[in-house]
């Protein structure tokens, strides 16, 4: 049997495909120039791409910006030459398992030419491609395009998987152009099976009905009437949109108050029976420019002085000039004599504290002292016996990074059990450590420099990963950080939830946190 | 190796002998089978883990005696991992590596797509993916010159790296087009 030499051609192609899915787009675009099978074979690896934005603000021209889902990487390419930008954007996208999160399409009023030009060569030579593109978000802000072409682009979009379209056309275009356009957008398949519609300066008053499939919209019209304000009422109640869905119309005509009255209170009278068990209450339907608040003059009805210390102060005889012979109620706290604070007490209420039951983790360590250490290696200087310890307790974190969105309970749980168990194994590499007497032990000391180190090894422990995985990845951002090993956090993008940890918002304690950091680090 | 790890003295009961190419015989752990998804099945296929069964040698026709001994250290070495589970998508590939797997892989292409291949035929999937790990970090952050050197990559024809399209000798430099600006985000305030 004749044996493959042991080169690189000879290799089985997935292994490949492996090795080129674990490089960052600019060694991908390099390995890619090295011969034509290798330009094929990067061109058969789908590439995860978190948003990808086509912009012309200036002169200077044509942006092609991309930033990567997996490490986070943002690459701004100029593209003065348009073939050369649209073969870019072309072989960026080749691949059908190619998957962007976010499309999007911004160009100042006087470059919308250009752009009609970019995107028609670009469409032009995806015409043989059969595959549509993987975009989750289409969202396109700029002036008129030639007649089809942004229809074209958003019939390339594969319905599937496209969840929001947002539609901002500049305000150059009169209502006719806009509507024409919307109009055939509204017929089209990705129009149709899209979760959320974003239409920003575009009546619709005559086809709103194309509007109301979505689990989410925004939309503009001339008026809002009562006829369109129940339809979109009863999307909301037949359909059961998710928690979180918003139907936001804007009217150019103020709402008459009557209008809003008469459509809740027929909303009210049906939905009544049911009212409690829906989801309504969590979904949001937002009217600008409010309903008019008619001709009214409901000042009278208005109470001045409500303020506690002004009516305390009125109501000593020398200062109340200011407020001769007033009808005005006063204050209830004022009425009775007693601060707000005492009236509104209540007793019964519990004052709730959190408390983290943090037993088992010291039954484990204490499991951990208890027994002898899992390796044991031989060396004469202790410090290299901790060096190799603290490998061995950190190896099992080489193979890759979790990317975590999210820091919640069970994100931050996780993080101290790892890090105060592997403290405490580590610990056991010590030979002091082993040495203390029993006596000593029993007193619980170990336990005891254990609580008092296991953090500053978990934080110098996570500046060190931070440092190992920046220097082997140079093109990351610096907003990334290993929160522990293997658990990689983009500060600017993470969602820290606060609930289970207090009632204060989430801002002022990651503040707080931030302000603690600081202070600790000057 | 500084690490002194407990070790079982192989049993006829709980090894198997395998066949390299070059009819060396191995005694293999069963312990240590189990990380090779070839090998596990064919032990499960064959009931080789009961003991009343009768264990014929596995011949092993792929791979030569070297690449065998290479293969068992590092079995022996992640005898008391944890079962290799494959990260997900979203997980972003480290370049960090243990100084065991290191000196271990500090190797000549053509020993390490040697490995490889035995690896790929034992279906040993943290070694396959270690390897490939390790190949990335070699030619990551290169410029196609220094990876043709490194991968020994022949070239057919000169691409400009971001359109794929070939370069005219006599045109002027692909960077006139298209220059790549990296935007990495400035570092939090803390």
């Amino acid at each position: 049997m004749s044996k493959l030499l042991p080169i690189w051609e000879n290799l089985p192609i997935y292994f490949k495909q492996n090795l080129v899915d674990k490089l960052d787009f600019r060694s991908r675009q390099n390995l890619s120039a090295c011969s034509k099978s290798e330009r094929d074979l990067v061109d058969s690896c789908p590439i995860s791409i978190h948003s990808l934005y086509i912009e012309q603000e200036d002169q200077e021209g044509f942006h092609l910006k991309i930033s990567f889902s997996k490490n986070g990487t943002v690459l701004k390419f100029n593209c003065n030459n348009h073939d050369r930008g649209v073969s870019a954007l072309y072989r960026l996208l080749s691949h059908r398992k190619t998957k962007i999160i976010f499309f999007d399409i911004y160009c100042e009023p006087e470059f919308s030419t250009s752009l009609d030009d970019f995107l028609s060569k670009f469409l032009e030579k995806r015409t043989a491609e059969s595959s549509k593109l993987h975009v989750q978000h289409f969202s396109w802000n700029s002036g008129i395009p030639a007649e089809d072409t942004i229809l074209r682009l958003l019939e390339q979009l594969n319905p599937n998987f496209l969840y929001w379209i947002r539609l901002n056309f500049v305000d150059i275009w009169s209502e006719e152009e806009k509507s024409d356009v919307v109009k055939k957008i509204v017929e089209t398949e990705q129009w149709n099976r899209v979760g959320k519609i974003h239409l920003y300066d575009c009546k619709v008053d005559a086809y709103f009905k194309k509007f109301l499939h979505v689990d989410s919209l925004k939309i503009c019209v001339e008026k809002l009437t009562e006829a369109l304000l129940l339809e979109v009422i009863e999307v909301t109640r037949t359909r059961d949109p998710p928690p979180g869905s918003q139907f936001v119309i804007s009217a150019s005509e103020e709402i008459k108050l009557d209008t809003l009255t008469s459509v809740f209170t027929d909303f009210h009278n049906k939905r009544v029976p049911n009212a409690k068990n829906s989801d309504f209450a969590n979904k949001r339907i937002q009217m600008s420019r409010y309903y008019n608040m008619g001709e009214s003059n409901r000042s009278n009805d208005f109470q001045y002085n409500r303020d506690g210390l002004n009516s305390l102060v009125s109501s000593k005889k020398q200062f109340c000039t200011t407020v001769p012979n007033s009808n005005i109620p006063q204050t209830l706290e004022c009425f009775v004599g007693r601060p707000e604070m005492v009236l509104f007490w209540d007793a019964d209420k519990p004052t709730r504290k959190s408390f983290i039951d943090v037993n088992s983790l010291v039954e484990e360590a204490s499991r951990i002292f208890s027994k002898p250490a899992e390796s044991v290696y031989i060396s004469n200087s202790c410090l290299h016996r901790l060096s190799i310890g603290m490998k061995e307790a950190t190896k099992k974190n080489y193979e890759g990074f979790e990317s975590i969105c999210k820091i919640n309970q069970k994100v931050v749980s996780e993080t101290w059990q790892y890090y105060f168990l592997t403290v405490a194994k580590w610990l056991m590499h010590f030979e002091e450590f082993q040495k203390l007497d029993d006596e000593v032990k029993k007193r619980g000391f170990q336990l005891k420099i254990l609580e008092s180190a296991w953090h500053i090894w978990a934080t110098l422990d996570r500046h060190s990963a931070t440092a190992a995985y920046r220097r082997n990845n140079p093109n990351a951002p610096k907003s990334q950080i290993l929160s522990r090993r293997g658990v990689l956090v983009d500060l600017k993008k993470v969602h820290f939830d606060s609930t289970w940890l207090s009632d204060y918002p989430a801002r002022e304690i990651a503040y707080s946190i931030k302000l603690k950091l600081h202070t600790t680090r000057t | 190796m500084s690490c002194e790890e407990p070790t079982t003295s192989p049993t006829p009961e709980n090894n198997i002998t395998v066949v390299s190419s070059d009819g060396k015989e191995f005694l293999l752990d069963l312990k240590l089978t189990e990380q090779s998804e070839t090998l596990a099945r064919l032990i499960s296929n064959f009931e080789y883990d009961r003991t009343d069964v009768k264990k014929d040698p596995v011949p092993l026709g792929n791979i030569t005696s070297a690449q065998m001994q290479k293969i068992i250290e590092w079995l022996q070495h992640h005898r008391y991992y944890p079962k290799w589970e494959q990260n997900d998508i979203h997980y972003s590939t480290s370049f960090t590596f243990e100084t065991w797997v290191e000196e271990y892989l500090n190797i000549p292409n053509n020993e390490m797509f040697e490995l490889l291949n035995a690896a790929n035929y034992l279906n040993i999937p943290r070694l396959f993916s270690t390897i490939c790990r390790i190949m990335a970090s070699r030619i990551t952050g290169k410029s196609a010159e220094q990876i043709r050197t490194v991968l020994n990559i022949k070239t057919d024809v000169k691409n400009d790296v971001y359109t794929g399209i070939p370069i005219q000798e006599d045109s002027s430099s692909s960077e006139d087009g298209m220059s790549e600006i990296s935007l990495s985000p400035s570092p939090p305030p803390i």
